[in-house]
């Protein structure tokens, strides 16, 4: 069962002030790989806690769409973590971050060919059987697309989902993204609308919202900036098919100050509510909370 | 029965149970003169300013400092990295506080050198802690005597006793070394605990703790991005964490200046020290994080 959630977002150092004044944050997401299960949270994350806000462990390392085997250290790091914190779940990405013993440095999207697909699936699966929690699988970003695709990106999506029993975390900003890098390129759908449509949004554990900067006409997912009115128009595309259980903030540099974190926050939370009144056909007045 | 009297083995004994039980009694008492205890109560804790703060963690020269760190932010006052002194530059604005204004006016008439303003300024400091004593939070000048003279009588009482017995040895010729070593530890003891600080009552012990727990993820902020900080917060957290709250930026550059300078260098500078962060993130190796694009 997908607990429900509200509004979150991702929790930084830099951010620790902001986030702990802002009442209505009901989860963070926490980079899996900056925290050592062994040692207590950070003081600020314990007055969280205190607080009863959830948290999210978000690996970015176990390298799930690479041909290598899962690391089981980096996989129990991940176990460790979610019990240390008592994760309803733990997410993950549908990328590969290394291969031959070199880093990328990045998560790089997968080519969408069967072989790729039963890779990941095979991954997913050992993966899943050293976690304790259900585990959550975020789509990328993507500059490019690996030539000798089998498949669009969301019968590839619905596919791994199918057969790992995953949930979903379903970054809009992404999506969003490869909609205009990509689909316009294409001729296809540059809103992420029929995306949206293609993918189990019954799935949905929770939803990333982030803002990037636009160079030589390509869009780059950076986290590093305002949220685009695109992106947020999409999430509230997403909210009138589904309210999600939970919708959060990324914001990984350049960071703002309180008040326009807070703007940020109340955007995603005023789109959010948006959708699901179209959705329900209640007011917005009456949608004031997400999920 | 004269323990003056008592055998040497037997005295050493017996100063050494006495002593002990004076320094248990001289911390018992220390404890029990820092009225009062218990807890403020919560709602009253947002009154206080973030001089008053600064005070309550570190006494004057916490004041003194947190005060020239209110002058730097507010442009009333420059720093000089080179030569580490202060320099006034615009006026300071309406109603600032008579430290702060004592701070300027030291500046300009003392040269800027951190320890001639605190010098300066440290005589008006108690001025400003009227609020803090009425609270229950600091001791009044009365009673930090108190803090400070009784513990310290009740162990020199001790060593009073093991100077009579050492001048009977003398006279009796009799061995001394070990009783020697005894009363110079016990000098150190009766010089240590009255140089021991004494700001706060356990009213102020207890709140001051809490108050930094609370407010951890100011302290974390302020490490790493201060420049997200409004004033208010950075003065608070300047006043709760002292300069070394930062590691960048212009507090930091305060704090380069407040601090004792480090020998053969320089200090941290405002580049940072390099000292492990309130959140201590356990690190890892791998993407470095999601940002960049992929994510």
């Amino acid at each position: 069962m997908i607990p429900h959630m509200g509004l979150g977002i991702g929790w930084r150092p830099e951010l620790a002030l902001a986030i702990d004044r802002r009442r209505d944050i009901a989860f963070v997401e926490l980079m899996a790989e900056e925290f050592d299960p062994a040692r207590p949270l950070p003081a600020p994350l314990r007055l969280l806690r205190e607080r009863r806000v959830r948290m999210i462990p978000h690996g970015v390392t176990l390298n799930l769409g690479g041909a290598e085997p899962i690391d089981p250290k980096r996989a129990k790091h991940l176990v460790d973590l979610a019990a240390a914190v008592d994760a309803p779940f733990v997410s993950e990405h549908i990328a590969f971050v290394r291969a031959g013993g070199v880093e990328a440095g990045h998560l790089l999207p997968l080519p969408r060919t069967r072989d790729a697909l039963n890779i990941l699936v095979e991954n997913v699966n050992r993966t899943r059987e050293f976690l304790p929690v259900p585990l959550a699988l975020e789509n990328v970003s993507a500059l490019f697309e690996w030539p000798g695709g089998e498949m669009s990106e969301a019968a590839f999506l619905n596919e791994v989902l199918e057969r790992t029993d995953a949930l979903l975390l379903l970054d809009i900003a992404n999506v969003w993204a490869n909609a205009r890098n990509l689909g316009r390129k294409q001729g296809d759908d540059d809103t992420g609308i029929l995306f949206l449509e293609q993918i189990p949004l019954d799935r949905l554990a929770y939803v990333h919202v982030a803002g990037g900067v636009e160079r030589d006409g390509v869009y780059h997912d950076t986290h590093t900036a305002a949220v685009p009115q695109g992106v947020l128009d999409l999430l509230a595309e997403l909210c009138a098919r589904k309210t999600p259980p939970g919708v959060m903030l990324e914001r990984d540099d350049d960071f703002p100050d309180e008040a326009t974190l807070n703007r940020e926050l109340d955007a995603i939370a005023a789109a959010v509510a948006r959708g699901t009144s179209r959705r329900t056909g209640e007011p917005h007045a009456e949608v004031a909370r997400v999920g | 029965m004269n323990v003056l009297d008592l055998p040497g083995p037997e005295f050493v004994q017996l100063y050494l149970v006495l002593i002990v039980i004076a320094v248990i009694g001289a911390v018992a008492l220390r404890f029990i003169l820092r009225q009062p205890g218990g807890d403020m109560p919560l709602d009253r804790i947002s009154e206080l300013h973030p001089l008053e703060v600064a005070y309550l963690a570190r006494g004057p020269v916490g004041l003194i400092d947190a005060s020239i760190a209110t002058l730097v932010r507010r442009g009333s006052l420059g720093i000089d990295k080179v030569t580490r002194k202060l320099k006034a530059s615009t006026l300071p604005p309406e109603g600032v506080t008579p430290v702060e204004e004592a701070v300027y006016n030291a500046v300009i008439q003392k040269g800027g050198r951190v320890s001639d303003v605190r010098k300066a300024v440290h005589g008006i400091t108690n001025s400003a802690t009227a609020r803090l004593q009425a609270m229950g939070l600091v001791l009044s000048d009365d009673r930090r005597w108190s803090v400070r003279l009784f513990p310290t009588l009740l162990i020199l009482a001790v060593g009073l006793l093991g100077v009579a017995k050492l001048c009977v040895g003398m006279n009796r010729h009799r061995p001394i070394g070990f009783l020697v070593v005894l009363l110079f530890v016990t000098l150190i003891l009766v010089l240590m605990f009255p140089s021991l600080p004494v700001i706060r009552t356990r009213r102020g012990n207890r709140l001051l703790a809490r108050m930094k727990r609370v407010n951890s993820p100011l302290q974390t902020s302020a490490r790493r991005a201060p420049a997200t900080l409004n004033d208010n917060d950075t003065l608070m957290a300047f006043a709760l964490y002292g300069p070394n709250g930062f590691t960048s930026g212009p507090m930091a550059d305060v704090g380069t200046v407040l601090a004792p300078p480090a020998q053969g260098g320089s200090g941290c500078g405002s580049g940072g020290c390099g000292s492990s962060s309130g959140s201590s993130c356990g690190g890892g190796g791998g993407c470095g994080g999601c940002g960049g694009g992929g994510d």
